[in-house]
């Protein structure tokens, strides 16, 4: 063999080997990008999922803070309720069941105002729950009381006209519905329905308020 | 000191059938077409391998095993006229061939020739022989007077197979197989130590037995031409002082594939 050959395979050799290694180094760094990507898209899925299921909990406590406040609207404050007549069913009390209200994240993170709607809802839901179970003068009443507090004065004079059904002898619905006509700027109308009551009743309070708006003439 | 030159000479690419190397293939193969010579069952043998993977070397080690028991031709060339094998008929029968006698009249009087005489014709290479010599071995074939045996390439041998003139003969198909790196040692190994150099044997460790069972794919003709080329650049490492190349390593054999052809680092 002529040495030059030789040579020349030695040569040939470390070329290829060195061929050989930047290969295997190309499909190494290859591989790792490869998997660097593979590890990149999971993580980003799994960040994904951690955001889905924490929207979801935000979901789920916005969605029971609303439930703690439906918006309740009696079908007619004449519904014909007697006293020993519970049968009314759910549907025609509640007209309209709670709406979602979309509450911001920031809102949210007010936690006194959160309290108060809470406190709101909760009072409001406990007193047509017990409504719904007692469907008597007291429950009715309260409710009026409520909304007249609240000065949501429609609801209230409703809600009056709906106590007065279970017993028109109580001055109470009488006054209520008396000054939610007041407020509602029927000041005729609140004196007229106390000179009512007045005239085949008595009531102190019921008295004392006609005198009331009948000074403020 | 170890002579690589002589180690060189045993892997030349000659066919010497003193030595043979009892491969499982080659030992199957030999012994089927040995069994079917014998029993006259079918007077069509076909040997089908790749190129190197030792037709030609069974052939040539059955055709020694029984030319003493019978009448043997053994071609090893392709004829280009279909007279050629009738006239290598009447040659091996010391007849006279008159190539101006028709040919069917050639043909049945040397069928009566060889009628009562147990005989085997084995044709190497026989992909080569165009469909009109095809036709004329089965029509010898048919006769049940003539048993040939052809040794053929893998790829033209199994689509000759398929054509109409074999396709529905009575016939055995022998299939060689490249050798395993179990083999290969055994080869290496064996081949140097009845040869006196198992010094050098020593030296094909398993793991570079399967670097050359890799580049030359277990196919023996490629096995002795990687171990002629290895063991010239050992001998010349030994004669230039080289010591690294003095002995069997990675870079050595890498050097012997790409000496031969076998790595392509174009």
């Amino acid at each position: 063999m002529i040495s030059s050959r030789f040579e020349e395979l030695q040569k040939r050799c470390k070329k290829y080997y060195r061929k050989r290694i930047i290969k295997l180094i190309s499909f190494i760094i290859l591989f790792l990008i490869l998997v660097g990507i593979i590890l990149y898209f999971s993580f980003i899925k799994t960040d994904k999922i951690k955001t889905i299921e924490k929207n979801i909990t935000i979901s789920i406590k916005k969605t029971s803070t609303l439930n703690l406040k439906p918006v309740v609207e009696l079908e007619e404050p004449s519904i014909k309720v007697k006293k020993n007549d519970k049968k009314i069913s759910k549907d025609k009390i509640i007209k309209k069941k709670a709406k979602p209200i979309s509450i911001k994240q920031s809102e949210i993170k007010k936690k006194p105002i959160l309290k108060l709607i809470v406190e709101k809802a909760n009072k409001e839901t406990i007193l047509l729950k017990n409504y719904n179970i007692n469907k008597d003068f007291s429950s009715s009443i309260k409710l009026a009381e409520y909304y007249l507090n609240h000065k949501k004065y429609n609801k209230a004079l409703n809600w009056a006209k709906n106590a007065n059904k279970f017993d028109a002898t109580r001055a109470e619905s009488w006054i209520v519905y008396a000054k939610a006509e007041f407020s509602l700027g029927k000041k005729d109308d609140a004196i007229k329905s106390l000179q009512t009551y007045l005239h085949t009743f008595y009531s102190k309070k019921a008295a004392m308020l006609l005198e009331k708006y009948k000074t403020e003439e | 000191m170890r002579d690589f030159e002589g180690a060189k000479k045993l892997f030349k690419d000659t066919i010497d059938t003193k030595y043979y190397f009892d491969s499982v293939s080659a030992e199957v193969g030999k012994n089927k077409i040995l069994e079917a010579i014998k029993e006259k069952n079918a007077p069509l043998i076909f040997v089908i391998a790749d190129p190197g993977e030792g037709k030609s070397y069974i052939l040539k080690l059955t055709n020694e095993q029984i030319k003493d028991e019978q009448l043997t031709i053994f071609i090893d060339h392709p004829f280009f006229d279909k007279r050629d094998i009738l006239k290598m008929l009447y040659e091996a029968k010391g007849k006279f061939f008159d190539p101006s006698v028709n040919f069917n009249t050639l043909k049945e009087e040397i069928a009566k020739e060889y009628k009562d005489i147990n005989h085997t014709i084995f044709l190497d290479e026989a992909q080569l022989l165009n469909d009109e010599q095809m036709e004329l071995i089965r029509i010898l074939s048919d006769t049940k007077v003539f048993q040939f045996v052809l040794a053929m390439h893998k790829e033209e041998g199994l689509a000759i197979l398929q054509k109409k003139h074999f396709k529905s003969r009575t016939k055995v198909i022998v299939y060689l197989q490249s050798l395993t790196n179990d083999e290969i040692e055994r080869y290496i190994k064996d081949t140097l130590l009845l040869n006196g150099y198992g010094d050098i044997g020593v030296m094909f460790k398993k793991k570079y037995v399967k670097i050359i069972g890799k580049y030359t794919n277990g196919n023996f003709r490629m096995i002795k031409k990687f171990l002629y080329a290895l063991f010239g650049l050992l001998s010349h490492a030994k004669q230039t002082g080289l010591v690294k190349y003095q002995k069997i390593n990675k870079c050595l054999l890498v050097m012997t594939a790409l000496d031969i052809g076998l790595i392509d680092d174009k």
